[in-house]
């Protein structure tokens, strides 16, 4: 068991462990659903709904950076790339609350997956076609039932490419976990996530040829390790395929007709 | 010339696309080329310029928007570009200028930018005589400048105050290259007047 829980349980009966039953395939995803445009003030603005984890993200920018960035001319001529996490207050399905003091800073969570979320974009942004620029990215996490960095990292490369800032690639993301039962379970939702003995997340550009990230927890052998990145790999193509073609129809609805 | 791909239907593209070979093709905005192959960074329409009679020139331009986000222009200004700002602060050797658009539009985030003092023609007083805090100016970038502000220059007689209020608070009217004039109380004050 990866996550211990404490305190009172008040999650629907269905999702105990001991009575859960994974009712799809071990390969596939659950129903994803992909908007764009849902914020009308930021420069561009993504939504993903993988199953029931809900992400929003909202790209402002290229803007003048809120905070003076250190380090010279040198970094003033590249691009700067800030990103803000938020779990939502009510993301999670048990009471617990995992900040030590509500509405103060950013949990340590929020804080890491930032970072995660920069580390990620930062290779894949054309910073150097916006100097002295900041582009800054929010997210909110709606609900979190599992896979909630993949639905994050899809729901910024909807938001970055809505925004028309320049990049390498759509980045898509996919996660992989292995069961007690050494299975490999595609998109685990919350309860999977927790009784998994490793839980592997990869994000993708889709059209170059490197990983941009891939985060591992838990335990595994070498080769359990690279299956579940290679099938973590070709889910993560498809699921970019498919955004792929929903931002193609998005435009093709947008133009004008009489172009 | 600007013509679409082959056929009635527009070419779309979606970041890291692939557009074409490099061939005799030449990069516009929007692409970039990577291993002698023409990829697309932006999400929009492929459109195929004639920039001489030889060669092609490929740009990706995005889908116009009609949200509130196009109401301003939100990318920021580039060299060449004549800018209206209004007079921050002026020391003795610069002119700091809070850029809030061009004549055409205004921008979405104020910018910051610098008049310094070698660009600044026919004044061989201080700069308090040019400018003061609070008057309008219509300036040019030339210069990405420091990453605390743009670098602008007046060296134009079209470039300089535009509009600003006297001393004793009623606007001015310019009356030379040099002076402007209160409307109120007909005292002239010395400005880098714009024509």
């Amino acid at each position: 068991m990866l996550f211990q829980r404490y305190g009172p349980c008040l999650e629907p009966q269905s999702s105990l462990e001991e009575n859960y039953q994974r009712t799809r395939p071990n390969n596939s995803l659950r129903s994803l659903v992909l908007n764009t445009r849902t914020i009308a003030d930021a420069a561009g603005s993504g939504y993903v709904e993988l199953g029931r984890t809900k992400v929003i993200a909202a790209v402002y920018g290229p803007r003048p950076p809120l905070r003076s960035s250190k380090g010279g001319v040198e970094n003033a001529m590249k691009g700067r790339l800030t990103c803000e996490v938020v779990k939502s207050a009510y993301c999670s399905y048990s009471c617990e609350s995992t900040r030590s003091q509500i509405g103060k800073g950013f949990s340590e969570e929020e804080r890491l997956l930032s970072i995660r979320l920069v580390r990620a974009f930062e290779p894949i942004l054309l910073l150097d076609k916006y100097p002295k620029c900041s582009i800054d990215i929010f997210v909110v996490l709606l609900e979190d039932d599992g896979s909630a960095f993949t639905a994050m990292t899809l729901a910024t490369s909807l938001a970055l490419a809505d925004a028309s800032i320049e990049l390498v690639s759509i980045v898509a993301s996919a996660t992989v976990a292995i069961s007690p039962k050494q299975e490999y379970l595609v998109d685990p939702d919350k309860t999977e996530c927790e009784q998994a003995i490793a839980l592997i997340t990869v994000s993708l550009p889709l059209h170059a040829t490197q990983l941009c990230e891939i985060y591992h927890i838990g335990k595994l052998s070498a080769e359990e390790w690279l299956s579940a990145v290679q099938l973590a790999v070709e889910v993560a193509q498809t699921v970019g395929n498919s955004m792929c073609q929903f931002l193609l129809q998005e435009m093709a609805k947008n133009e004008p007709s009489n172009q | 010339m600007q013509f679409s791909s082959s056929g009635d239907k527009p070419l779309y593209a979606v970041p890291g696309m692939e557009i074409c070979e490099q061939g005799n093709f030449s990069i516009g905005s929007g692409c970039y080329s990577n291993h002698s192959k023409i990829y697309a960074s932006l999400l929009g329409r492929v459109v195929f310029h004639q920039v001489d009679t030889s060669s092609l020139q490929v740009c990706v331009v995005p889908v116009a928007r009609t949200t509130t986000s196009t109401l301003r222009r939100s990318a920021p200004p580039t060299v060449g570009d004549v800018v209206i700002g209004k007079v921050f602060k002026v020391t003795w050797r610069a002119v700091v200028v809070d850029i809030f658009g061009t004549e055409m539009e205004l921008f979405r985030y104020p910018f910051r930018g610098v008049i310094r003092l070698a660009d600044v023609t026919n004044l061989k007083t201080d700069l308090h005589h040019g400018f003061r805090t609070g008057d309008i100016v219509r300036a040019q970038v030339v210069s990405l400048g420091d990453p605390q502000a743009y670098y602008l220059s007046t060296n134009d007689s079209r470039f300089g105050v535009i509009y600003a209020t006297s001393n004793a608070g009623y606007p001015m009217e310019p009356c030379n290259e040099n002076e402007m004039i209160c409307t109120k109380t007909a005292i002239k004050e010395s400005r880098k007047v714009a024509k």
